[in-house]
């Protein structure tokens, strides 16, 4: 089986998610992290993962600010946002209602299918 | 909700912070790459390999860096810039279209946005009246007078009775022009005034700038020397001197009260006006017989809210009939009964526009039928490109640009083009008002120069905005539906919907350009018929200088005795052949019209009660304005002693009441009615040729009636006859003025030959304005004729090429091309001449001597117009003739 493409719109949640958890992270990380965590099960162009942070800054979700990385360059370390982590909690209800009733949907129909 | 507004401000910022943000970027991705790199080598790669596989894992630095920049900014924005700039790019890559398209626009837009800007200015702006819709003037209208429906002012006797007892009007207010003389150091000046009622500034609505407004209490004699200031007054002689009020002004020889300044739009009622005065309400005026006599006041009312302009007249109408019934003289009432007599109310606003309203709305007319064809001639050039791009454009397809990214290509280099056109035009039309303020005040002295007005323009851009994309949209739409695909790169013709199209609106610009040219020529003709007028006296030769006797001249010997020694002193000047003076100004448009009775010819029997212009002179008048006499003799100082005793008529009117008989000899009086007394009657002593002083289009007007110059002083035109410069002379007079009276003021002045030329300025204005757009319509359909017909022989040059082949001579292949260019115009010339015959109800007000269905006029314009077509047909005819075959088909 091959490595999983991810959902339009899920990368944000995973960015949210990511920082939440972490703290304050740098791009490089943030994919890294993202990657660890999905087992390197999950398809990743590490390049998309500054669309999404250029669109959760601008809505003010995480904010961003230059630091020293562990070999003391300068990188872009960005961090969650109050409104960011409300913007989390309602987006994770979210994922979990839709993959519920996804599952359901998926479930009933093989369902039918057998009879 | 917050969040996604926040991002469209910051993605919006984005676009105008580009550099820094690619540069921010730039850093925080090399620092991911090197991350990756290193981390790679750790894993024990190469050098390279690490760098690769860095780059693999990232999905390709530039792809990332597009991603960022899209996912930043606002993506419809940033391509809308960049399409801009293609845009431009492809329109300076074209230059004779560009050219060809916004000159057509400019041409268009400059005269259509000062018309309307003029119309919306004079006509359909309201003045800063209080509710000025609520305003009405009030009339007499006499249905039986003159041959035709006459209106006369109103007079102090109906002002007090409507104010009295009309309750559906908030009030009323009078006014009336009046001459006052103010003292200056350089000699006395004379100033022209407004005596008006106290009450017409609470009625108007309006605030004094400056100062306060006189009072009722004002309006009576020995307390009403208090003037207050028009704006313009006081700013071209106070110099907007704030400290103005309270000041004295040396008026009629007293000093008056200087008591306020009124705001500008009170100038809108009367341009001319220098100062407003209280008007003092004289006992004769006011008697029951003089209702009438004294109809020489403007009368406004203001309506009361929700009662409507009928239910005003008719209140009035009742208040008439009582006072008719139960105050009238007897005779009086037979002369009203017999004249029709009526109220008539009519809407101020209506009545301040009147003069130049028709006029526009005619021009606006004009220019509409010019930006009709501009628009067609736009559209079809557009077309003609569209067609061209096609091998462009289905490239751009085939690389993956969409429907909608093509549309919207197709939008903004629309909108670019209207958009500079909409600059130029702008430019154009406020040059087209400059020249406009220059003749405004001679046809409508009261109205402030015209600028060109935000509103007005903005509706215009708005107006082009719209047709802009519509035409986008629409030449877009016909090219997808005919489809790119079938674009033959090479050897592609015109396609045939678009072909269509094109000689469909060949056909719309030359009706529309037959309409616009024929009305010109009938205008034309008309201005030549009336410029033939028979003047009947000599202009060119005469001028006029009019004074005013002051009141010291208080019996009418001292009057006549001033009057000699003024023109005594005038014959004096050198080169100064004769000189006379006329009561009234020399050549006035108005005239002075008067009912009269003839002893042996009952003019009651006629349903209508004739007018006559008449007009007051002393001996040697007719010899100095050289109108010739042709039976009779001319008056002595004898008739200048009673009014109305020796009557001197011009032909018009031998010829309207004793036609084929001499009128030598009748008798006759300026009265409604037969005296009582034999010795009262006027007798007719002379006959002259008629001669046009109250202008070359009143010659079929009122026939003209001169009598004795009477005893009465006040105003005095003097008329003298020379060769001499009319400046040096004009110099010369006045320096005599003040040698017979220091305080004989000095105005209105000029050669007669201006005065009627001035009188002809509306005519030759509406002439030239309307000429130029036929002109302009004339070049824009035959350049849009040329234009069609051109591309569709540079289309088709392959078929003409195996045409000449296969043996077409190239007179076959001349006629080819014509025969469909003239069909196109054979059409057009058709439906504009039902055009025409259409229009011809409308264009009919304008005309003199000339029907608005004219063969002479409608042959040359159709000749001029079939000239012009047959040109621009030919043009690409001859090109298409000239097409090698060899050469054509070789492109195969």
């Amino acid at each position: 089986m091959g490595k999983l493409d991810l959902l339009q719109g899920t990368l944000d949640l995973l960015v949210l998610q990511t920082l939440s958890v972490m703290g304050s992270m740098h791009g490089y990380g943030i994919a890294r992290r993202i990657e660890q965590i999905g087992g390197d099960e999950v398809l990743l162009n590490q390049g998309t993962i500054y669309a999404a942070l250029v669109r959760l800054q601008q809505g003010g979700w995480i904010s961003a600010e230059w630091g020293a990385s562990d070999n003391n360059r300068k990188a872009k370390y960005y961090s969650i946002t109050a409104r960011g982590r409300r913007r989390l909690t309602d987006e994770t209800k979210n994922w979990e209602r839709i993959t519920g009733v996804v599952e359901r949907i998926l479930t009933a129909t093989k369902g039918e299918t057998q009879i | 909700m917050i969040g996604r507004f926040q991002q469209f401000v910051a993605r919006l910022r984005a676009i105008f912070q580009k550099r820094t943000l690619d540069a921010d970027f730039e850093c925080e991705l090399a620092h991911h790459f090197d991350a990756l790199v290193e981390e790679n080598i750790g894993k024990g790669m190469t050098q390279p390999e690490a760098r690769r596989q860095a780059n693999i894992t990232l999905g390709g630095r530039e792809q990332v860096r597009e991603l960022h920049r899209e996912a930043r900014g606002v993506a419809w924005l940033e391509d809308t810039w960049r399409d801009s700039a293609h845009c431009i790019r492809s329109l300076h890559r074209a230059p004779a279209f560009t050219v060809a398209v916004l000159t057509t626009l400019i041409l268009c837009i400059g005269p259509n946005t000062a018309i309307s800007t003029a119309l919306y200015a004079l006509v359909l702006k309201h003045p800063p009246f209080a509710e000025p819709d609520k305003l009405v003037n009030v009339f007499n209208e006499y249905t039986k007078v003159g041959g035709s429906t006459t209106r006369q002012q109103s007079s102090p006797g109906q002002y007090l009775d409507f104010k009295a007892n009309a309750n559906l009007f908030d009030g009323f207010a009078i006014m009336e022009h009046s001459g006052f003389t103010i003292g200056e150091d350089a000699g006395p000046e004379r100033l022209n005034g407004l005596d008006v009622s106290a009450d017409l500034f609470s009625v108007l609505g309006v605030k004094p700038l400056l100062g306060r407004f006189p009072t009722a209490e004002e309006q009576t004699s020995g307390k009403d020397h208090v003037v207050v200031l028009t704006q313009r007054y006081w700013h071209t002689k106070y110099r907007d001197d704030l400290t103005v009020i309270g000041k004295a002004a040396l008026i009629n020889d007293e000093p008056w009260t200087i008591i306020g300044v009124a705001p500008a739009c009170l100038e809108l009622l009367d341009g001319y006006a220098q100062v407003l005065h209280p008007m003092v309400l004289p006992d004769y005026a006011i008697k029951p017989e003089a209702r009438y006599y004294q109809g020489k006041s403007a009368l406004i009312g203001r309506l009361k809210p929700g009662v409507t302009l009928s239910g005003g007249l008719a209140q009035l109408s009742t208040i008439e009939q009582r006072y008719f019934e139960q105050q009238a003289p007897p005779s009086l009432r037979s002369g009203l009964e017999k004249s029709g007599h009526r109220i008539l109310l009519s809407p101020t606003l209506e009545e301040l526009s009147a003069k130049v309203k028709k006029p526009l709305w005619f021009l606006q007319a004009g220019s509409l039928f010019v930006l009709l064809i501009g628009i067609v001639n736009v559209t079809n050039l557009l077309l003609a490109r569209a067609n061209a791009r096609r091998p462009e454009l289905a490239i751009r397809h085939a690389l993956g640009a969409s429907r909608g990214a093509l549309r919207r290509l197709f939008l903004l280099e629309t909108a670019l083009l209207m958009g500079t056109a909409m600059a130029g035009g702008s430019v154009l039309a406020w040059g087209i008002l400059k020249l406009f303020n220059r003749y405004l005040p001679q046809v409508m002295p009261s109205a402030a120069p015209v600028s060109l007005d935000l509103s007005v323009l903005g509706f215009i851009l708005m107006s082009l905005v719209t047709a802009a994309s519509i035409t986008a949209v629409f030449v877009f739409g016909l090219l997808w539906r005919t489809g790119l695909d079938q674009v033959q790169t090479r050897t592609g013709s015109a396609n045939r919907t678009v072909r269509r199209v094109g000689n469909l609106l060949v056909v719309a610009q030359v009706g529309t350009a037959l309409v616009l040219l024929a009305t010109a020529g009938l205008l034309i003709r008309s201005y030549a018929k009336v410029l033939e007028v028979d003047i009947g006296f000599d202009a060119s030769r005469v001028l006029e200088a009019r004074t005013v006797l002051p009141k010291t001249y208080s019996d009418s010997a001292k009057v006549r005795d001033a009057r000699h020694r003024i023109v005594a002193a005038v014959k004096e000047i050198p080169g100064v052949d004769s000189a006379a003076c006329v009561a009234h100004f020399a050549v006035a448009e108005s005239g002075t019209p008067t009912v009269f009775t003839l002893r042996n010819l009952p003019l009651e029997t006629e349903k209508n009660h004739p007018l006559v212009n008449f007009e007051g002179v002393s001996p040697g008048y007719f010899a100095t304005m050289g109108i010739r006499l042709i039976e009779g003799h001319d008056f002595t100082e004898a008739d200048e002693v009673n009014f109305g005793e020796s009557v001197i008529v011009d032909e018009a009117f031998q010829k309207r009441y004793f036609p084929g008989k001499s009128a030598l000899g009748e008798e006759i009086v300026l009265n409604s009615k037969a005296p009582t007394d034999d010795k009262k009657w006027g007798r007719i002593i002379g006959v002259v040729k008629r001669a046009n002083i109250t202008g070359l289009e009143q010659r079929d007007g009122l026939p003209i009636i001169y009598i004795g110059f009477w005893g009465q002083g006040g105003g005095l035109t003097v008329v003298a006859r020379s060769d001499r410069p009319t400046s040096d002379l004009l110099a010369e007079i006045r320096a005599k003025f003040r040698t017979i009276d220091p305080s004989l003021t000095f105005y209105h002045s000029g050669s007669l030959q201006s005065a009627l030329e001035d009188m002809l300025i509306y005519r030759r204005g509406i002439m030239l304005l309307l000429a130029m757009f036929a002109g302009l319509a004339l070049l824009l359909a035959g350049v849009g004729l040329y234009g069609v017909l051109a591309y569709d022989v540079s289309q088709r040059t392959r078929e003409i090429g195996i045409r000449g082949a296969i043996g077409a001579t190239s007179r076959q292949i001349v006629g080819l091309v014509l025969r469909q260019g003239l069909l196109d115009v054979g059409i057009g010339l058709l439906l504009g001449s039902l055009g025409i015959v259409a229009t011809s109800r409308f264009v009919k007000a304008q005309l003199f001597d000339v029907k608005p269905i004219d063969p002479i006029t409608h042959a040359s314009v159709l000749i001029l117009l079939g000239v012009a077509a047959l040109l621009a047909c030919w043009l690409p005819a001859r090109k298409a003739a000239k097409v090698n075959p060899a050469i054509a088909l070789r492109a195969e």
